[in-house]
């Protein structure tokens, strides 16, 4: 199980805690026992008194409402951590804000009970007798348990494992890649007046000069057509086929 | 005024009423006997007391309500110091939904408090709202308002930095604003099927024709 399924449980268990707990004793104050028993019995709904005549001196709050709502919150949140993952912050933000309501409401209950519990008027020769309730405890459990489940909730997926071999690509960027390989770079190297030669030839014909346009026997291309008389220059061995014009002399370019 | 500034600011200004807020009057009691004696029972965040007896009085008691309304003013405080961070957003989100849980739950005691029934035999009590409910009710807005604020919410419009393409549906053969471009035959200027490659290249640079040998529709 991984932390988010475990923090989907964790939230649904507190929940249901919470809301249970609302209907168990929070506290109980008292003296007597039996028949003759003499005290208040607080839930998150409501207070019991023994006898029932003693009902108007015990405020009946209503502590369960904050606490089911924050609990109907969390499951909400674990509900929206199926949604697709660029929408889960919804279940995040429902989870903290829930745990934060039940949170809240948890304390203070627990504050009231304890101040309820202890009035300063019970010294030691008061009889009274008051004690915690499950319901207090269990609320408190479910506080606890809806913090760790939003804790969870945020856990980051799990990154799949990569298959096969790990291959690094660098971005071909001028400004990263640019330096030279092992054999350096290869420097194209243009015949002897190469450059030249088009430059003679161009609209008047080549025998004129009593030489011919291509110094190693090609054909001379008729006028009109400079793109294919800059065509292919002759490859030498090692270097590259496409010479570029705007390579310098040949002569700068020899090794 | 930023989403952000105005959130931090709803925020700082929450932690202090906050904190006044638990200093404050719950609620008032007047107990009324038959027999004349009057009795005031005064419950704040932190005690409650009475005038009648010695020191706080026959009900006087501790009653620490105002404990996590306090560390919530501190998350809070936290969150509007850090809100630039992702940590102190959520802290600040923690601390207003801490607040409102509390504060409603006070609200609740409260309400039970007013709502008590009169238990007769001669006793008659009367119950009136403190002023810290209000307080705390517009502290918990401006936190929950606060925190909401400094959230990064995920924008619903898409960014406009990639070019919009406007896609026409049915047909769109519409001529271009400048016609269509047609190849020029050589030798004779007038516009024809030739190829473009065939176009001789001192005529015009370009295998298309002049603006006058354009077709338009």
């Amino acid at each position: 199980m991984n932390r988010r399924a475990a923090g989907v449980a964790l939230a649904v268990a507190s929940a249901v805690t919470a809301v249970v707990a609302t209907f168990l004793p929070l506290g109980r104050m008292g003296i007597g026992r039996g028949d003759s028993r003499f005290g208040y019995t607080t839930t998150g709904w409501s207070v019991t008194t023994e006898p029932i005549s003693l009902a108007g001196f015990a405020p009946t709050a209503q502590f369960g409402v904050p606490i089911v709502i924050a609990a109907v919150l969390l499951v909400v949140a674990a509900a929206l951590v199926f949604l697709p993952e660029h929408q889960k912050q919804a279940a995040r933000y429902t989870a903290i804000g829930a745990t934060g309501v039940l949170v809240g409401s948890v304390w203070t209950t627990f504050m009231v009970v304890s101040a309820w519990l202890s009035p300063s008027f019970r010294g030691e020769r008061t009889p009274l007798e008051s004690e915690y309730g499950a319901g207090l405890w269990l609320l408190v459990a479910a506080g606890v348990v809806a913090v760790v489940a939003t804790v969870l909730l945020h856990a980051k997926p799990r990154q799949p494992a990569p298959e096969g071999p790990i291959v690094h690509r660098l971005v071909d960027d001028a400004d990263t890649d640019t330096d030279t390989p092992p054999f350096g770079t290869s420097v194209p190297v243009l015949p002897a007046g190469y450059l030249e030669q088009p430059r003679e030839s161009h609209g008047q014909p080549a025998d004129l000069h009593g030489q011919s346009p291509e110094p190693h026997g090609q054909p001379a291309e008729p006028p009109g057509r400079p793109s294919e008389t800059s065509g292919p220059s002759r490859e030498t061995p090692g270097q590259p086929r496409e010479p570029s014009r705007q390579s310098r002399g040949p002569e700068d370019h020899k090794p | 005024m930023s989403r952000r500034v105005a959130g931090v600011v709803a925020l700082v200004i929450s932690a202090p009423l906050v904190l006044v807020a638990t200093f404050l009057p719950l609620y008032e009691q007047r107990w009324e006997f038959t027999y004349g004696h009057t009795m005031t029972v005064v419950q704040t965040g932190w005690e409650v007391t009475s005038d009648s007896g010695d020191g706080d009085g026959l009900f006087g008691r501790e009653a620490l309500y105002g404990m996590p309304m306090v560390v919530a003013a501190l998350l809070l405080v936290l969150g509007a110091v850090r809100a630039g961070a992702m940590w102190g957003r959520l802290v600040a989100a923690c601390g207003a939904m801490l607040l409102l849980g509390s504060a409603w739950t006070v609200g609740h005691f409260v309400l039970a408090t007013y709502l008590l029934e009169q238990p007769g035999g001669g006793l008659v009590i009367t119950t009136d709202f403190g002023l810290a409910l209000a307080v705390l009710g517009l502290a918990s807005v401006l936190a929950v308002g606060g925190a909401l604020m400094v959230q990064d919410w995920p924008s619903r419009v898409p960014g406009t930095e990639a070019p919009l393409v406007y896609r026409v549906e049915g047909d769109d053969d519409d001529t271009p604003p400048f016609g269509i471009p047609l190849p020029v035959e050589p030798g004779t200027g007038s516009s024809g099927a030739a190829s473009p490659g065939h176009a001789p290249p001192d005529s015009t640079g370009s295998p298309t024709a002049e603006p006058g040998g354009k077709a338009g529709t």
